[in-house]
């Protein structure tokens, strides 16, 4: 795929560069100008191809590495208080709480391979949140309440005997097109 | 070729390039809708959580798929009614779920799209009630099927 992508890319760039030399010989700038303003100003107009956000779309590539920032790739989907900031890290959830029963589960892509992965985001249950806890509310393919099986703003602990909402933690599942 | 049709040799590229990477993005398999779409209740491993009205599969599930209005309650389950897949999706899904944990030696009758999307179209009033009428049925003939919690 990518391979093909580079070879479509090659060839845009080959035709961009041959009609803007064409463009340069035949046209002064001033024309240019003046046909640019009209193109612009029709392109305002045109509306926006859609792009697809869904949970089948590619998830937004984050750039930082930093597991306690909401931008970190694994947090595209969640929604609640980071367990890594809560006294426990990415994957494990702090002494006193337990793994809830029943999980949130999202798809984000990972910017260092371009591979969009399945991610489990499972509260920790069983103790009041942490107040300087870092909360994030990314839901990337959440859709609203009317559609509860897509719909992520849920206490999860529901499940677990402790109902007491603690944190969230971000698991890769695997890569979700296996 | 001249300026004009690079520019709409442009666009139609641009225009592929979005369709292919749209397509490519879509399509997911059986086992990754699974965990994307039912996981998040039944688990990976498919054991759910009984105390919570959130059936096992492991050796139970084929009991639903051979039962007539086991399938059609199967199509009104409100984890598969709200997953927001196609019904060619459901129906991998499904077929993928009894494949895995359907009893081994019993022979099942896979999901058609066709089926799936005429299931669906037909109204069940109360699914907790269609599942009690079947697993008491089925429990008169000496099926033996998971807890099931809801009132």
């Amino acid at each position: 795929m990518s391979s093909m992508m580079n070879r479509l890319f090659n060839l845009i760039d080959k035709a961009s560069e041959k009609s803007t030399r064409q463009a340069a010989q035949h046209y002064g700038r001033r024309s240019f100008l003046a046909r640019a303003g009209t193109v612009f100003a029709g392109a305002m107009l045109v509306p926006v191809l859609p792009f697809d956000r869904s949970l089948g779309g590619a998830a937004f590539a984050a750039t930082t590495e930093d597991e306690n920032d909401c931008s970190y790739w694994k947090h595209c989907a969640l929604d609640g208080n980071l367990c890594s900031t809560s006294g426990g890290s990415l994957t494990s959830c702090p002494a006193g709480t337990e793994a809830s029963k029943v999980s949130w589960i999202g798809t984000c892509r990972n910017p260092d391979d371009e591979k969009d992965y399945l991610v489990s985001y499972n509260d920790c249950c069983g103790r009041a949140t942490v107040p300087s806890s870092t909360f994030c509310f990314t839901s990337e393919g959440e859709r609203p309440g009317y559609r509860m099986g897509l719909h992520n703003d849920i206490n999860w602990c529901m499940a677990n005997t402790n109902k007491g909402y603690h944190c969230t933690v971000s698991v890769v599942l695997g890569v979700a097109n296996t | 070729m001249n300026h004009k049709g690079a520019g709409g040799l442009l666009i139609v590229l641009l225009l592929a390039v979005q369709l292919l990477s749209q397509a490519a993005a879509a399509e997911r398999s059986a086992a990754a809708n699974y965990i994307l779409r039912c996981a998040g209740c039944h688990g990976t491993e498919g054991r759910g959580v009984a105390s919570a009205g959130i059936p096992t599969f492991p050796g139970y599930v084929d009991e639903f798929f051979n039962d007539e209005e086991g399938r059609l309650y199967l199509m009104h389950v409100p984890g598969v009614v709200g997953a927001g897949l196609r019904n060619d999706e459901i129906s991998e899904v499904m077929n993928y779920v009894v494949d895995r944990w359907g009893k081994p030696n019993v022979e099942v009758e896979h999901f058609t799209t066709e089926e799936v999307g005429r299931l669906r179209q037909q109204p069940v009033k109360d699914v907790v009630l269609l599942r009690y009428s079947i697993t008491d049925r089925l429990a008169k003939e000496g099926v033996e099927l998971p807890e099931y919690t809801w009132p």
